[in-house]
């Protein structure tokens, strides 16, 4: 399990861990604690704010690296002091930031605040707004954005130079992280209180670039409701115009008090620098910690990394097994028939490797496994349980069917599981297979239609509450496999921009019968995962 | 949040009543004279060389409070306590973990009392410590391969001697007595 140093919660009498990013790369959204949809959606704009500042800024991303490559095993405890100390220096300019931007986008689709009666991150929005005031005739987007801008300029001390240039990891220390630390930049700013020259500029912003925003705003026809069309387009403003301005006004205030600041035209240069030391340090470092080449990104540019979101639906379940073999495990068939009596009548079964058991369940040591008999159980006191029954290895669905006639087989995977050649050959012939998308989705769309395949999804809610919903997509060379996967609106929306942006190629296409030709199946699949699993994220068994 | 520190609050951490809260690592940085920062990231390592997976969010600005079984908290305290020793004694380039796994080694603490900003560290040199340098390189062979892997031979006899040479460590009632410098935030 990750370990989370920035946490969301909901501080008071109903307090609970809401979500958590680990400052290097990945975050949770623990929904079994998330109250309401607005929190739902509060809680993974959140997480995904602490990625983005992280990834994007020269303090973070090398903080992020750090914490990356000891977690790969390099130089453990050097690295991971270097990354205590990168977090611990810029936790309020990185709670100001991301609670600030999620609850304002928040406020903008929403009647109640979502943190009402949350002291403590009331505190931090509240100090976060006070940074930049309001301003009489100035578009609050615009303010939020240089409110970003302040707090951006803060992860980028001038130190960073001197250290990009010379980065390397084999000798990095904690000290040499320098003296300009960013919340100590945040004090210094908030010393200077530059309130009159933000209203001048605030003004002369609006004034001169709201063209440009209604252009940009109409060039990216957002739809309602659709918030990712909202965010790219806010983006562009943001970074193009707003952010290089306030960033420009907030190193002049720095730079008066006596820090300095990267300057906003060599932001990019330090940048590549640490991209080449990530690439010097190990080959997939800079892909862990994703800094863009270009600051700000590029508009489009998949900053917020929805795919490095994990759904925690639950504390892992134990796991029962009712035998070791075939065998044993039909003899205990009745105890996996699912929905005895009804229509959907069906014993499920998942061919996968023991470490996607273990990464879902809390259980004993397994042996070496391919295919199990699968359910959620009751233990005698009520406990919820999964239950398993291991099958000899080489069972194919076609084999498993037979022993349970006349019920109905439901045959699920997932897809890192598809990385096993014997689990593949056992498959091959099978129709339909369900594969919950355990892997990068993006990545993999991609990947099929450069092979020239076509890939049709859909797309349906699992639970509205807790912004819950299922993609499903079928590949036009692998038609008996039903992939899917279950995620969060926000992250899945994220998904279908870029699903959208390669609808141009003909090969992706949304297309609802996708889900209507196998409405019942597909969510007796859906329903085994949500229920029974632990976490829902595309790092396979990580 | 920064209360005057008081010999209760770290002698109830050492003597291990299973938490570990914002006003022990004040009252340390304050007898340090080091921002609670700079503690808080040396509790963090020395909460991982416990083998206490403990999030990082747990540790943080304000007040706070890790409830933690005894020991470890215990563990914890004094690794704090004797790596901010370390750290005042050599350089900034062994890690932090690394100085809190050897510290017990090196010595124990028996009680810290913190009183007007001055910090009394009543601590022993221990017994298995020889004088022969083969000795150390033997007690250094024992340590964990991945303490070794960050930590030389030299590094781990140069600081057993700044140890020794510095009589920061005393044994008697009256102990190891740092005067804070001050300025602390």
């Amino acid at each position: 399990v990750a370990r989370l140093v920035f946490a969301c919660e909901r501080s008071g009498l109903a307090g609970a861990l809401l979500g958590g990013y680990d400052g290097a790369g990945s975050w949770r959204v623990f929904v079994e604690h998330v109250g309401a949809k607005d929190e739902h959606m509060v809680v993974q704009l959140h997480e995904a704010m602490h990625h983005e500042l992280q990834g994007s800024s020269s303090w973070g991303s090398v903080v992020a690296m750090a914490g990356a490559l000891a977690k790969l095993g390099i130089r453990r405890h050097a690295l991971l002091e270097v990354f205590d100390r990168g977090v611990e220096l810029s936790t309020i300019v990185h709670e100001l930031y991301a609670t600030v931007l999620s609850t304002s986008v928040a406020r903008q689709r929403w009647d109640a605040d979502p943190l009402e009666g949350n002291l403590r991150y009331l505190a931090y929005r509240n100090r976060a707004e006070a940074l930049v005031p309001a301003t009489p005739g100035v578009d609050p987007q615009i303010r939020f954005a240089a409110i970003a801008a302040v707090l951006r300029c803060c992860m980028q001390p001038s130190t960073m130079v001197t250290l990009a240039a010379t980065l390397d990891f084999d000798n990095l220390r904690a000290h040499a992280l320098g003296n300009e630390s960013p919340d100590d930049r945040l004090a210094l700013f908030e010393a200077a209180n530059p309130t009159a020259e933000w209203q001048r500029l605030l003004v002369d912003l609006t004034a001169a670039d709201s063209g440009y925003q209604q252009r940009i705003l109409a060039e990216r026809r957002p739809t309602e409701g659709d918030d990712m069309a909202a965010l790219t387009s806010q983006w562009e403003f943001e970074t193009k115009v707003v952010q290089r301005r306030c960033y420009e006004v907030t190193a002049r205030v720095l730079e008066a008090q006596g820090a300095n600041s990267i300057p906003w035209s060599e932001l990019g240069t330090t940048a590549k620098q640490i991209i080449a030391a990530a690439g010097r340090a190990h080959p997939h470092l800079a892909e862990i910690v994703r800094l863009a080449e270009d600051l700000p990104p590029e508009p489009g540019a998949d900053v917020l990394e929805f795919s490095r979101q994990a759904i925690a639906l639950r504390p892992p379940l134990s796991l029962q097994v009712a035998g070791f073999d075939t065998e044993s495990s039909l003899s205990m068939l009745d105890g996996f028939v699912v929905q005895a009596g009804t229509e959907h009548e069906h014993v499920c079964a998942l061919w996968c490797p023991r470490a996607v058991l273990t990464k879902q369940f809390d259980c004993a040591p397994l042996p070496e496994l391919e295919t199990v008999l699968f359910t959620r159980a009751r233990e005698v006191d009520d406990v919820p349980v999964a239950r398993v029954g291991v099958l000899d290895p080489g069972t194919t669905p076609q084999e498993l069917q037979r022993h349970i006639h006349p019920r109905p087989l439901l045959a699920m995977t997932t897809h890192y599981s598809l990385t096993s050649e014997a689990i593949v050959r056992a498959l091959w012939g099978a129709d339909p297979v369900y594969v919950l998308m355990d892997l990068p989705i993006g990545w993999h769309v991609d990947d099929w239609v450069r092979q020239g395949a076509t890939v049709r999804y859909s797309v349906a809610t699992v639970d509205a509450e807790k912004e819950l919903a299922v993609i499903v997509l079928s590949v036009s060379r692998a038609r008996n496999f039903r992939f899917f996967h279950v995620g969060g609106l926000l992250a899945l929306g994220s998904l279908f921009e870029r699903l959208r942006q390669r609808h141009e190629s003909g090969l992706v296409i949304h297309d609802d019968a996708v889900m209507n030709e196998d409405v019942a199946g597909i969510s007796l699949a859906v329903s085994h995962v949500v229920h029974t699993f632990h976490v829902l994220d595309q790092d396979g068994v990580e | 949040m920064n209360g005057p520190a008081t010999s209760s609050t770290i002698n109830a951490a050492i003597t291990g009543v299973g938490a570990i809260d914002s006003e022990f690592v004040d009252a340390l940085g304050t007898a340090f004279g080091l921002p609670s920062t700079e503690v808080r990231t040396v509790l963090r390592s020395a909460l991982r060389g416990t083998g206490t997976a403990a999030e990082g969010y747990e540790i943080r600005t304000g007040a706070w409070r890790l409830d933690l079984n005894a020991a470890i908290a215990k563990a914890a305290a004094c690794g704090t306590v004797t790596t901010l020793i370390l750290r005042g004694l050599s350089t900034d380039s062994i890690p932090a973990t690394v100085l809190s796994v050897i510290a017990p080694l090196l010595f124990e603490l028996e009680r810290v009392e913190v009183s007007a900003g001055d910090l009394v560290v009543h601590a022993q040199l221990t017994e298995a410590l020889g004088d022969d340098v083969v000795h150390l390189t033997e007690m250094y062979e024992r340590l964990p391969s991945d303490i070794r892997d960050e930590l030389s031979v030299r590094e781990f006899v140069d600081t057993v001697e700044r140890l020794r040479e510095s009589r920061l460590v005393i044994v008697g009632p009256n102990g190891l007595r740092l005067s804070a410098p001050g300025g602390t935030r």
